[in-house]
């Protein structure tokens, strides 16, 4: 039985930086199959800032081990803060799992970006990269 | 107003093993205020399918609420059948259970004058057998449609609702796998000018000439509605017994992680193929694999890792069954030595499901989960939704026939809107209801509702009228219909 993707996180990038965060874009399906892969990915980036945003729009099917790595980073990471992009096909497990307690999820990346940032904090222009 | 009724009226139906359901509610673009009539199709406790078509006197609030409180005191009665677990449930048990719901009902409708004259057909299918029982009460009987051919069900005599024109008798029916029972209000039919029986052999030739879908037989009823389109609201609601039920998915896996993926697959292509709503195009994957999560990481872990069965099937009650079994041992969730699955599967399985059943023993564990599933139905005004062009229409007139005193000549609509104009002239010409009056309805054009409550309020005088009503005229078949045929003066 091989038709699904798993496995393998079909792909985990770096997409660089928006306002100053760390972007990862992550697509395919994310299970017990691949948590790990996906934590491991996930503390990699997130010693290139102090902010990441977790892009998760092109995820097609989020397990609840995903969401489990996502919290474990929110809570206990060194990464500083983080925020998730969430699509209509991963926004059942993100409610049950109550991911919004831990980290501020949004559905674009600009609005994910903002939610890190105190309301009056003026976003750093991307020359001044921290 | 439009809005309240679309929330009445259901956005889905169930979705079944033996059977499909389809529903449609069109309004007409003169009617704004939200129409009388409604659908209906569930399950009832023993197991059968009921689906309904009525329509109440009127539109705007008024109507709206007389047609929700018809709407459940009708559901409520059919649901709660007194079939018992174990004990079949045969067509004969079906006719009495319809027959006491309709009964109610009809008692129910004559506490209220807003509900009085309602019209409602309504059947129980057993969707194993095709066995149908149904009763039309001064409504329409059900269409039987497929395999190339279609005809209404012979009728079932009885007036509307709510004015002592029961009790309603049952008839039975049966329909062959691939056939359609199709229930539906008047508007499908009714045209101005046009007697009932041409709208009904025009929606049977269109009914004829589809397939085993009920999608498909709603689209083709409402597109054989002429040019000029609705002339008021419209329900439809069809059943289609499958020419084969729904296969259960099964599968046996090692319990592995990366058999995760292909599962969900499967799952999916099962469910594509039974045109569910969005959330339990979610669940069921969801919850099964969490469930599987739970028995790869938890069940095998003190030895070699075994196997894990899945069973998902239609429940006949419009959920999904969905059986999760392993042969290792259940572990209850243990804080902070949760695994990646984070002790979240059975939560996960809770949330989405309407039963989580865990039984455990030295055989391993079987999780059994019920997932609700739906299929969509669009009511109101968004998209799939016909609205159709209004059709203008005359005004009434009455007159008195010159030299025939107390022969009241109509022409045009009886409907909503002049039905007080006919009341009138009545009044006027039978000295108040104490002198016999006689009504000339050869040159009535439609007949609704409104003026059928009317004419059954002047068949309770005690010097009720005599109607004029040529074989083939709008009026006769509408009189036969709701149970007024016995006014109607036979030319001698």
């Amino acid at each position: 039985m091989s038709r699904g993707e798993a496995d393998e996180l079909s792909s985990f990038a770096v997409s660089g930086t928006s306002g100053g965060a760390v972007v990862c874009a992550v697509t395919g399906e994310i299970d017990i199959s691949n948590a790990d892969e996906f934590a491991a990915q996930l503390a990699r980036a997130a010693t290139r800032g102090r902010e990441v945003v977790v892009d998760l729009s092109g995820v097609t099917f989020l397990a609840s081990a995903g969401i489990r790595v996502l919290i474990d980073a929110a809570v206990g990471g060194a990464s500083g803060r983080l925020a998730v992009v969430t699509s209509p096909e991963i926004e059942t497990i993100v409610r049950i799992c109550g991911l919004g307690a831990y980290a501020p999820c949004r559905p674009d990346r600009e609005a994910a970006v903002r939610a890190l940032r105190p309301p009056g904090c003026a976003e750093p222009t991307p020359s001044t990269d921290r | 107003m439009l809005a309240l009724q679309r929330r009445i009226l259901p956005t889905t139906l169930p979705v079944l093993p033996h059977v499909r359901l389809a529903a449609r509610y069109g309004l007409a673009h003169a009617v704004t205020r939200g129409g009388g009539d409604w659908f209906d199709a569930a399950v009832t406790d023993g197991g059968l399918v009921a689906l309904v078509a009525g329509d109440v006197v009127g539109h705007g609030p008024a109507a709206v609420a007389a047609m929700a409180e018809l709407r459940a005191v009708l559901r409520a009665g059919l649901l709660a059948d007194p079939a018992r677990p174990g004990h079949r449930f045969g067509r004969r048990d079906a006719g009495t259970a319809l027959a006491a719901a309709v009964a109610a009902l009809d008692g129910h409708a004559a506490r209220d004058r807003r509900t009085r004259a309602a019209t409602v057909a309504a059947a129980l299918l057993d969707p194993a057998t095709g066995e149908v029982v149904y009763t039309a009460c001064g409504h329409p009987p059900p269409l039987l449609c497929g395999l190339g051919r279609a005809r209404p069900l012979p009728p079932t005599g009885g007036g509307p609702l709510g004015i002592g024109a029961g009790p309603h008798a049952v008839r039975g029916a049966r329909l062959a796998p691939g056939q359609s029972l199709l229930l539906y209000t008047d508007g499908l039919v009714e045209r101005p000018g046009c007697p009932l029986a041409d709208g009904i052999a025009r929606i049977g030739r269109a009914a004829a000439a589809t397939g085993p879908d009920p999608e498909r037989l709603c689209d083709a009823v409402l597109d054989a509605l002429p040019g000029g389109g609705l002339t008021d609201d419209v329900a439809v609601v069809a059943a289609t017994r499958r020419v084969a039920p729904v296969p259960p998915v099964t599968a046996e896996i090692p319990a592995e992680a990366g058999e995760l993926a292909g599962l969900r697959s499967i799952l999916t292509d099962w469910l594509g193929a039974l045109d569910v709503t969005a959330d339990g195009h979610t669940a069921v994957p969801l919850v099964v694999s969490e469930l599987v999560s739970n028995a790869v990481q938890h069940a095998y872990r003190d030895g070699a890792p075994g196997r894990v069965r899945l069973h998902a099937a239609l429940d006949g009650r419009g959920g999904a069954r969905v059986t999760v079994a392993d042969t290792g041992r259940w572990r209850p969730p243990v804080p902070g030595r949760t695994g990646r699955a984070g002790g979240f599967g059975l939560a996960v399985a809770r949330d989405l499901s309407d039963s989580v059943d865990i039984a455990t023993g030295s055989g391993g564990t079987t999780v059994t989960v019920v997932c609700p599933l739906a299929h969509p139905v669009a009511v109101g005004a968004a998209a799939p939704v016909r609205r159709l062009g209004a059709v203008a229409h005359p005004d009434l007139t009455t007159v008195e026939r010159p030299g025939a005193r107390g022969v009241l000549v109509v022409r045009g609509p009886v409907d909503e809107g002049t039905v007080g104009t006919l009341r009138q002239a009545l009044a006027q010409g039978t000295a108040g209801g104490t002198v016999p009056a006689v009504l000339d309805l050869a040159g009535v054009t439609i007949l609704a509702s409104a003026g059928v409550r009317l004419l059954h309020e002047l068949a309770a005088l005690p010097a009720p009228p005599r109607i004029l009503a040529p074989a083939g005229s709008v009026s006769r078949h509408v009189l036969a219909l709701t149970g007024l045929g016995h006014l109607v003066d036979e030319p001698s």
